[in-house]
């Protein structure tokens, strides 16, 4: 099982998919005429990053997440090819990207994780959404733990010049 | 000065590596494909020559790639005012109680 499906009334936890997430990006600032600054509100689907631990212990009072897309959406956008992302990015080869597969029972198609478009929420939010039946699924051991991986081997990830020669 | 059991080996190598000369000289003819294999019968057993196959290096395709679109952003559902407030602090770090902080 790749997915669970917690209820409402779970705990927040690491690998949660909750939709609708309010996540603010600055618009307009304009320091000089004094114009208040205004910010846009998108609702996502957002999965969390935060460790188990934090969030489990307390230890935090806001949660780091990333945006979720659906994959078959960005294929009809022409983004990426349907071959990319059955290819490189389902085998995580894409630094930054992380697959996720579909699951009909939760009435989940193909989506991609964009671990550089990342937000930081209060926990409490995430937690009315979950109250509010907007968790859509879990991801479950080990493929958390994968997709971990991956986040932190973006980000820590060192870049050569260019690749060894060979013979 | 050479040995008996000496000379009979360098005899004996100097054969064998006429004979592996003459077996590849006779494996070439063959001019098997990857994977293709040629039975023979000797001495009463059969004896199975096959080519291997190729092991391809396939480089490009085991190499971590970039992204190379940005996706795009979502539909603004609202555009709000925004006050400036107090900075949040951060949540407060859990520090080791190992004795070792600076008086």
């Amino acid at each position: 099982m790749i997915y669970a499906h917690p209820s409402s009334a779970d705990p927040i936890d690491q690998g949660d998919l909750i939709d609708d997430c309010p996540l603010l990006t600055a618009l307009h600032l304009d320091p000089a005429t004094g114009h208040p600054l205004k910010a846009g509100v998108e609702l996502h689907r957002i999965t969390i990053l935060t460790q188990t631990c934090d969030i489990a212990n307390e230890k935090v009072t806001t949660a780091n997440v990333a945006q979720v897309f659906d994959a078959q959406k960005l294929v009809e956008q022409g983004m990426l090819k349907a071959s990319d992302v059955r290819g490189p990015v389902r085998a995580g080869r894409v630094w930054g990207w992380y697959y996720l597969p579909a699951d009909t029972t939760l009435g989940l198609p193909e989506m991609i994780i964009d671990l550089r478009r990342l937000h930081t929420v209060p926990l409490d939010l995430l937690r009315t959404l979950s109250k509010n039946d907007k968790r859509r699924a879990r991801l479950q051991v080990p493929y958390r733990e994968h997709l971990a991986k991956h986040f932190a081997d973006t980000f820590s990830r060192i870049g050569l010049p260019q690749p060894y020669e060979t013979m | 000065m050479e040995c008996a059991q000496w000379k009979w080996y360098n005899l004996w190598k100097e054969e064998k590596s006429q004979m592996n000369g003459l077996l590849c000289e006779a494996l070439a003819e063959l001019n098997l494909e990857p994977g293709q294999t040629q039975r023979v019968r000797v001495n009463g057993y059969d004896v199975e020559i096959r080519r291997l196959k190729e092991e391809s290096m396939d480089f490009a395709n085991s190499v971590m790639l970039e992204p190379w679109v940005t996706f795009p952003e979502g539909a603004i559902s609202a555009v709000v005012p925004i006050h400036v407030a107090e900075p949040t602090l951060p949540d407060p770090p859990e520090l080791p109680d190992d004795g070792l902080e600076t008086t």
